[in-house]
């Protein structure tokens, strides 16, 4: 029977390094071999700098040092996302990794808010919320631990060097045990009878065989497509954004604690600021632009000067039918890409590896943790895109083909109804599991116009004048603890400065 | 439009329940009528769940109150029956991101499944007729919920509600018209009103409506249509009626019934009464049932393959509850997980029979310290500092 000890990672980018280190620290004293084959003359895709709050998680368990980390990869801060010009023109809301007002009578927030919408007092969702408010002032630090404080009301991730990233993991895996092989892969040898894959083969010669191999191949999908034809579900109608074009520039202002997403006339384009340069790139459906224009448009809106030549790349949104297939689990741009727009690539690879130690097959599991595993994920995916369709469809804009497309495509019949249950009387649809919670949907629902037709009957049942006073309050309170938090800048320098940032970028 | 009035029809708990609650959450604008139905025999004890403790906040019941009133004894595990109780709490420790049943199933790959329960201390000290609030520092902890007698429960349900039109059903004769009842007659008046909850456990007033098989249709709610004789043991009773009651006043319509709310409670509902028939067939150990039951086929399979506990969205009972049933199934996993590996042999083996002994000793000393009771006194609830003493049986 198969035993599953010596596993072979194909690919050093931030997914299979991110294997490396997570399968190293949680397994390798459980007597795996593990072994990592990468090639430089290929290199990594090198885009993906920002992350969600989970990734934090993901630091520790493998033992990480925050600042260590931070000053290596030139990290910031990051406390949402901005979206400029999604709903309308003009239009700017922020999707905070926190809470909207404070907990009251089981009542969500935005029901009072809602009920006082049209009040002239009343001011615009953002001004509700700690996060947001510390985003808009450029100020951080770390949430508290105490839960009745307003300061524990929101979480945090990081927007990081994403070529930087991998080496540091590499170090650590390296130290934990792994065995780093540069070489490129020309060959997939497979078992005749049972169709598994049985070793690989490098262009020097050197075969490399194992009992489960992780591909981390990037999109080419060298396994998992390319000797084991799993197939890819696309998601192309859903989500049409086939190409990017990135490039990084000076940093110009004060650095900002969180990612901004501004709409485009046929995709939107990402602004990342990183303690040494600003990450920049525009998301784009091939169908609706030229590379060209889509490149000008990148150029024309960049807050500094340009510090390399623009960069195209392309990909094809959607997921592998079988993320894990015979004993092969694709991690990673190889098991499928949604699109960066609410940074969620990252997060997938943590799952993917979270589900794998949670799923790491015995001779006997197999074939039901293999189950598990795809339809696990395979819920992780849906729930994520979902979420994104949202954005692009919740839209009031018809300047451009693109976006008269989002705007009257037909949805998914889930989405649907949790759009519905929304504009009726703003609940948002429960569901234990799946990555975004309760805020993100009202964030994102609101800062898009859909608002609510009605709002919660307790809620009406107040006086006006009490839930002005708790809407004035809330706002002056948000305002007020925003102002105590330090310059997100300050807090860099004295905590993870990183080397770079001292140098004039280049 | 708002809705005003609300006519319940049924009896006990079932009705009784929902009057309080939407009392207690919305302001007493609210006109609400009960129509009595016959009472059937109903059980002389009501099991509460560790989550009633939220709906007892909500309803101002002190434990003192719940002692008083309703001979609340404190309850660390529900028993099925002789050979099964799912217990309120963990069973071991958890250690170096493994799940306790996988580091003991590595110690003792051959020892029957049910040896498990000797690491479950609330488990335990139910077996010992024992209570202490809150398991030590270093043990594996636990909630507890209540055995109540369901006639004083039902007399605070009626307490709690206040100002409740109270009649009883001579006849009950449903007028409606497309999808929508639009009066009562229960013999002496018609009663009318914006939303109907059919708190019978026959779904009487709802069948009449509609055929489909959702618990809410138009104005009408049923809340307790499924009703099964488990329910009485595992706490399902009550909790299906306050998660009812949770779930209506999360999703409180007005008098347009808008669909998408409705779609919404039927969809939470529905997966809620899944994961009871899952337990329920698994507790009866009802093998065609049981085959015929995808997510619960799912949690087995899991289970044998590798101890794991398949999760779904909305799960009611605990992890623990479902180790304990399947064990009592004799349902016996395979193998463990790989992270129970990570410990040194030896070192884990010491440590699990410490962890054996901590609790055999914990309960025999708190059993030395204790005089105990008849198991048929009920000791009244007191909550003294953070000790709940004289209750089941404890005297300190
Ligand atoms: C435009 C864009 C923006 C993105 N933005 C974000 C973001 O903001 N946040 C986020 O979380 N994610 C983002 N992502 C996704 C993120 O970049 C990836 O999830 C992440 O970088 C992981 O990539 P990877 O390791 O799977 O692939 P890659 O980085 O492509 O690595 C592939 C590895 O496989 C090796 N390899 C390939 N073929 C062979 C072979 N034949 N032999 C040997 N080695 C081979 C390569 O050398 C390389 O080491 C973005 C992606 C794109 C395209």
């Amino acid at each position: 029977m198969a035993k599953f000890e010596n596993i072979v990672i194909v690919g050093g980018g931030t997914a299979g390094w991110m294997c490396a280190a997570g399968l190293a620290s949680m397994l390798g004293s459980t007597g795996l071999k593990i072994t990592l084959i990468e090639s430089e003359a290929i290199g990594i895709v090198g885009v993906g700098e920002a992350t969600l709050p989970h990734i934090k998680f993901f630091n520790e368990t493998i033992g990480i040092d925050e600042a260590e980390f931070m000053a290596a990869t030139s990290a910031t801060f990051k406390l949402g996302i901005e979206f400029v010009n999604w709903g309308r023109i003009g239009d700017s809301y922020i999707h905070p990794f926190g809470e909207f007002g404070l907990p009251n009578a089981g009542i969500g927030f935005h029901h009072y808010w809602r009920s006082m919408m049209d009040d002239p007092q009343t001011a615009s969702m953002d001004h509700y919320s700690l996060p947001i408010m510390a985003c808009r002032n450029a100020r951080f630090r770390p949430p508290s631990n105490d839960f009745r404080s307003v300061h524990s009301t929101y979480k945090y991730a990081y927007q990081f060097d994403a070529t930087k990233y991998a080496p540091f993991l590499r170090k650590h895996a390296e130290e934990r045990g792994v065995t780093r092989i540069e070489g490129k892969l020309v060959d997939v040898i497979c078992d005749g009878e049972n169709g598994n894959i049985s070793s690989v083969k490098l262009e020097n010669g050197e075969e490399i065989s194992g009992d489960l191999f992780i591909d981390c191949t990037g999109f080419r999908g060298v396994l998992t497509e390319g000797a084991l034809e799993t197939g890819y579900d696309e998601w192309t109608k859903f989500l049409p954004c086939d190409r990017a074009v990135a490039a990084p520039c000076k940093s110009y202002g004060p650095l900002l604690p969180y990612t901004r997403a501004t709409a485009d006339k046929a995709g939107w384009r990402w602004r990342i600021p990183l303690q040494n340069r600003t990450g920049n790139g525009h998301v784009y459906s091939s169908n609706f632009i030229s590379d060209e224009k889509a490149r000008q448009s990148l150029l024309d809106n960049l807050d500094g000067e340009c510090l390399s030549e623009p960069r195209f790349l392309r990909f094809t949104t959607g997921k592998r039918k079988k993320l894990w297939n015979k004993n092969c689990i694709a991690i990673g741009l190889s098991g499928g890409f949604l699109e960066p727009l609410e940074s969620t690539s990252i997060y997938l690879i943590q799952e993917g590896i979270t589900k794998l130690l949670e799923h790491f097959p015995s001779a006997s599991s197999v074939h039901i943790d293999r189950k598990e595993y795809n339809d696990l994920m395979d819920l992780e995916f849906e729930r994520v895109r979902d979420f994104l369709i949202l954005h692009y469809h919740a839209t009031e804009r018809d300047d451009s083909e693109f976006w008269n497309y989002m705007r009257t495509m037909q949805i998914p019949d889930s989405l649907n109804e949790k759009m519905e249950l929304f504009r009726q009387r703003g609940r948002v649809t429960a569901y234990d599991r799946g990555l975004f919670l309760q805020p993100s949907w009202i964030a994102v629902y609101l800062g898009q116009r859909i608002i609510p037709r009605q709002w919660d009957d307790r809620v009406s049942l107040l006086p006006d004048s009490d839930i002005k006073h708790h809407l004035n309050g809330l706002k002056q309170l948000m305002q007020r603890s925003a102002n105590e938090l330090p310059q997100h800048s300050d807090y860099i320098t004295q905590y993870c400065p990183s080397p770079l940032a001292a140098e004039p970028a280049a | 439009m708002t809705i005003k009035s609300i006519a319940i029809i049924g009896s006990s708990i079932e009705a009784w329940l929902p009057a309080a609650y939407i009392r207690a959450r919305l302001p007493s604008a609210y006109k609400i009528s009960i129509i009595e139905t016959s009472k059937s025999k109903d059980e002389n004890r009501l099991i509460a769940r560790p989550n009633s403790k939220d709906m007892h906040a909500l309803l101002q019941f002190s434990e003192a109150d719940l002692g008083q009133h309703a001979q609340a004894k404190p309850l660390l595990a529900a028993t099925i029956n002789a050979d099964i109780a799912l217990p309120f709490g963990r069973y071991g420790l958890d250690r170096d991101g493994a799940e306790f049943q996988h580091l003991w199933r590595r110690i003792y790959p051959d020892t029957p499944i049910q040896n498990i329960n000797l690491f479950n201390l609330s488990l335990a000290l139910q077996k010992a007729a024992l209570f202490i609030p809150q398991a030590p520092q270093g043990m594996p902890s636990y909630d507890y919920g209540y055995d109540l007698s369901t006639n004083g429960y039902l007399s605070m349900l009626k307490q709690a509600a206040k100002d409740v039109l109270n009649l009883e059903a001579k006849k009950l004769e449903v007028h409606h018209d497309s999808g929508k009842i639009s009066a009562i007659d229960c013999g002496d008046t018609h009663i009318q009103a914006d939303l109907y909850i059919d708190a019978t456990r026959d779904g009487h007033v709802s069948n009449i409506i509609s055929t489909l098989m959702d618990n809410w249709h138009g104005n009408c709610l049923s809340i307790c249509r499924n009703f099964d004789e488990t329910d009485h043991k595992n706490g399902i009773r009550l909790y299906r009626l306050q998660i009812a009651m949770e779930r209506l006043i999360a999703l409180w319509p007005d008098t347009s019934f808008a669909p998408s709310e409705l779609n919404e409670y039927n969809r939470l509902a529905n997966a809620e009464q899944e994961h009871i028939r899952d337990m329920n067939a698994l507790l009866a150990h009802d093998k065609k049932e049981m085959s015929n039951r995808k997510a619960l086929q799912r949690k087995i399979a899991v289970f044998e393959s590798r101890g794991r506990i398949a999760n779904e969205d909305y799960e009611i009972f605990s992890k623990s509850e479902w180790i304990a049933a399947l064990a009592a199934a004799n349902i016996s996993p395979a193998s463990y997980d790989r992270l129970a590996d990570r410990a040194d042999e030896h070192d884990l083996k010491q440590w699990i029979k410490q962890l054996e002994q901590a609790i055999g000793q914990y309960v025999h000393m708190m059993g030395q310290r204790t005089i105990k009771s008849s198991p048929q006194s009920h000791g009244n609830v007191t909550t003294d500092g953070n000790i709940i003493s004289n209750i089941s049986g404890l005297v300190k």
